[in-house]
């Protein structure tokens, strides 16, 4: 079975690099453009993974790592992709709960090779 | 019988008032023809009495240039009243003509009054050139009557409008189109990249997908589809994107930008060269480093900290302008992001350009560079009160213990900010020597000096502390306050 990874991410053409990428590795992968179309997103769906931006519309990424892992009482692995790669900001999502924190610019290479790690650590 | 709705009985009103002052107003309209035709009449008869007046002297008499023919005393008289009542005639005549309403509403003399008013103004405070327009103006709006002035203003303003309008609709239709057109394209465009930069499809068939190419805007279009991607993406993606910039000729593009006279454009084609075209970037950034606009000299000395990162800071050697201290924070941030090797700042610390020493300062005491104190403690001789007050800090933070003499020295002559920083510095790098040197500062009466110089005292070691205390018994000092505010965990 497909596993299944929801992508949020705010720029249009990143989160279809990574979907394309992904894809191309055979995940299932849900695009959502900002943390309020994440969150909504699932309550209606269960999903493998989730890797988020931190700066988006609405609700930001560590506000989404906090509601589900505070308020929802969910586990699943979260993967923080930011360009504030400050040692501040990645403390804080780690505090929150993320499980993983990559840096833009990132590699494609790179990101397949955590997701699978991600995954495979869920299992 | 039908009900009249309130919306109707308000047109109804609003109808009948309409018809109402329509009427009053052909009424005055009449009433003014009546009073020119009876005025009109009475010069002419006038006119054909005096048979010297012809024509060409009734235009003289418009110029108001008194032209008399040689005739008899009797026919002197008749003309000069003739005259006299056909000045009169004239200075009337726009009021016969014209303005009904107005004479009606204001009374005849005050609006001739107010005619020989405006033409003064316009003798004595218009340009000559000027002054025969103004004039003809003036004449006409006392000729035709003023609802046709009113008609044309209303006309004019309508024409506004709808111009206006006009132009509001068709602009934004341009700008919708145009915004369309962008999106359509950057979809296009990203999506074959995508499919080239993941092996999907060959160079050649990329070309050919990269529709329109030619336009200036497409190729912008592509620019920054392609700066989004090397922004954000690393690995073998990273030497393929400026391949394509290059292949495409893009970088000429860029090229042209940077020459531009706006500013803006000087800019995104700096930024586009940095990222895309390194090489091309290095050739130019120079020229812009002191450029005479503060965003474009930003933008390229940023770009420098980028381009040149076993030298990121060579460029502060040629700066003739202030390094901005928002240059200085986002080269800071990039040096720290792609951790660039630390230069040594002590190059930098003889500059004339204020700034940069201070930056540099700040850099020396950040990295904890020790190579050259003494051009540190040169620093503390220094005219201006925050180069001085960094020095202190260098001396402190880099425990330049040879420095202590030298600060201790220009206390007396200090700003108060500068002061506590030679006091907080003693703490650290002081020993028993300076023991009375702190004590006269506690004996001073400045609260916050006194309360630093307590702390000092308390933290240097044992014996600083036993010498408070002695103090504080044998003398009417009253520290103990100071004492239990420097040894509480919270301050």
């Amino acid at each position: 079975m497909m596993k299944k990874i929801l992508v949020a991410e705010d720029n249009r053409l990143i989160l279809e690099t990574i979907f394309h990428s992904l894809t191309r590795e055979g995940y299932e992968i849900i695009k959502v453009n900002d943390g309020k179309e994440c969150l909504k997103m699932l309550e209606e769906i269960k999903v493998d993974l989730i890797i988020t931006d931190l700066y988006m519309p609405y609700v930001n990424g560590n506000e989404v790592i906090s509601i589900i892992r505070d308020e929802r009482k969910e586990n699943t692995p979260i993967l923080v992709l930011s360009a504030a790669g400050a040692e501040d900001n990645v403390l804080k999502a780690f505090e929150l709960g993320a499980d993983d924190f990559m840096v833009k610019p990132f590699s494609l290479v790179e990101l397949n090779v955590r997701v699978r790690k991600l995954l495979a650590m869920r299992r | 019988m039908a009900q009249i709705k309130p919306n109707h009985k308000n047109l109804i009103i609003h109808l009948l008032s309409s018809i109402c002052i329509f009427i009053l107003l052909a009424t005055m309209e009449s009433k003014g023809d009546e009073y020119i035709d009876t005025k009109i009449n009475s010069a002419q008869a006038i006119n054909t009495q005096s048979s010297c007046i012809d024509t060409s002297m009734f235009a003289s008499l418009m110029e108001e240039t008194p032209v008399l023919s040689d005739s008899s005393a009797v026919d002197s008289e008749k003309k000069e009243s003739a005259i006299h009542e056909k000045s009169k005639w004239t200075a009337k005549k726009p009021h016969n003509e014209v303005n009904r309403i107005v004479l009606w509403l204001f009374g005849d003399n005050n609006v001739s009054e107010f005619k020989s008013r405006l033409i003064d103004f316009g003798k004595n405070n218009l340009p000559l050139f000027l002054q025969k327009n103004y004039l003809r103006l003036v004449e006409k709006t006392y000729t035709y009557p003023i609802i046709i002035i009113f008609i044309i203003l209303i006309v004019g303003l309508f024409f506004n409008l709808t111009t206006v309008l006009l132009v509001m609709y068709f602009t934004n239709k341009r700008k919708n189109y145009k915004e369309r057109y962008i999106s359509i394209y950057r979809n296009s465009y990203e999506e074959v990249l995508r499919a080239y930069l993941f092996g999907e499809i060959e160079w050649v068939l990329a070309l050919q997908k990269l529709k329109k190419l030619k336009k200036p805007l497409n190729r912008k279009i592509l620019t920054d589809v392609l700066l989004i991607f090397k922004e954000n993406l690393r690995g073998e993606m990273d030497s393929q994107i400026p391949q394509i910039f290059i292949k495409l000729g893009l970088e000429e593009d860029s090229l042209k930008l940077t020459k531009s006279a706006f500013y803006f454009r000087r800019i995104e084609g700096l930024k586009a060269l940095t990222n895309l075209d390194p090489e091309n970037a290095k050739k130019i950034i120079p020229n812009y480093l002191n450029d005479s606009h503060t965003t474009v000299r930003t933008e390229a000395q940023i770009s420098f900290v980028r381009l040149y990162p076993e030298n990121p800071f060579e460029f502060l050697k040629t700066l003739t302008k202030p390094f901005s201290r928002w240059t200085q924070l986002s080269s800071f941030y990039i040096f720290r992001l792609h951790q660039v090797p630390v230069p040594a700042f002590v190059d930098y610390l003889d500059s004339e350009i204020p700034t940069i020493r201070n930056f540099s300062l700040r850099m020396i005491i950040f990295f904890q560079q020790l190579e050259n104190a003494s051009a540190i403690y040169k620093l503390l001789d220094s005219p201006l009160e925050m180069t001085r007050f960094l020095s202190i800090r260098a001396v402190n933070d880099l425990r330049l213990y040879e420095g202590k003499s030298i600060i201790k020295k220009m206390y007396q002559s200090e700003t108060g900010n500068n002061k506590l920083e030679i006091i907080k510095a003693i703490k650290n790098i002081s020993n028993d020597e300076d023991f009375d040197f702190l004590e006269s500062i506690i004996r001073s009466d400045s609260v916050s000096l006194k309360t630093e110089a307590c702390r000092s005292l308390y933290y240097v070691n044992n014996e600083g502390r036993e010498r408070l205390n002695v103090l504080n018994q044998n003398s009417d000092l009253k520290i103990d306050q100071f004492l239990a505010h420097v040894t509480d965990q919270r301050n």
